[in-house]
């Protein structure tokens, strides 16, 4: 559905993936979900690590949208409190419009479609 | 002079007494052996209860601890906080985090990861909402 958005949205709305750290990584967490769906990789640990997964993700999935990578460090998805997964809307004016309940649970592109069009995007 | 009435005392009530005091139960609510296992019970709940909540605060902080840190506990604990415990309701209280609607969006610049250049968030201010989209893979 974030896709679709993209494309129905990206002439007037600026989108970003912004990839964080691994939610279930096989060396710390991992879940039988990943392990059918062949998901699996080692928590990276520097920043090319990170970006190799990244890409990964972007080609098997089909992601559309621009990705961003943060850091090893983590200092973007610690400001956004983004773990696992989160989405967020930022206005004109740069202040918070629309923010997700933390992911899995609150990851709803849904809500996304409504806030977006709430502000008449 | 006047006749105060009362009761007469009859041995049924002498026999009552006595048992009473003897504790055998003829006529009392619970023996001893009834309330040693009430008691008994009484302690062994008040323990599991004392448990259940050390158990639950210090999920509670794990949960609030960077995703690394919260994921090696998850590791070894398995499912059971997902059964034990509102595992919902407690993730996103501890995953709530400072950022509110209204606020300022915190600034970042971030490489692009096709290599194009980089993408600074307040650069779009006065020209286009932004959407963020965090997440992972796995």
């Amino acid at each position: 559905m974030l896709n679709q958005l993209y494309q129905e949205y990206k002439d007037r709305v600026a989108f970003y993936v912004v990839y964080i750290a691994e939610a279930h990584p096989t060396d710390i967490w991992q879940m039988q979900s990943n392990i059918k769906e062949r998901v699996l990789f080692r928590n990276p640990t520097t920043n090319q690590e990170r970006e190799e997964v990244a890409s990964s993700c972007v080609r098997r999935l089909h992601i559309a949208i621009p990705a961003l990578i943060d850091s090893i460090n983590n200092r973007v998805e610690q400001e956004y409190t983004a773990w696992p997964d989160r989405l967020y809307l930022i206005g004109t004016d740069g202040r918070i419009r629309f923010k997700s309940e933390p992911g899995p649970f609150g990851f709803n592109p849904k809500n996304m479609a409504g806030a977006l069009h709430a502000i008449g995007s | 002079m006047a006749v105060v009435s009362e009761r007469p005392y009859t041995s049924e009530m002498s026999a009552r007494s006595v048992s009473k005091a003897a504790g055998s139960g003829q006529g009392s609510a619970e023996g001893p052996k009834t309330r040693s296992w009430k008691s008994r019970l009484l302690a062994i709940g008040a323990c599991v209860a004392l448990l259940y909540c050390a158990l639950l605060a210090g999920f509670d902080y794990a949960m609030h601890q960077p995703p690394e840190r919260f994921g090696s506990v998850m590791m070894h604990v398995g499912p059971a906080p997902f059964l034990l415990f509102p595992f919902e309701t407690m993730w996103k209280s501890a995953r709530d985090g400072h950022l509110q609607i209204g606020d300022i969006a915190p600034d970042f610049t971030l490489p692009l990861l096709d290599h194009s250049g980089s993408a600074t968030i307040s650069s779009f201010r006065g020209t286009k909402p932004v959407v963020l989209v965090f997440g992972s893979f796995t």
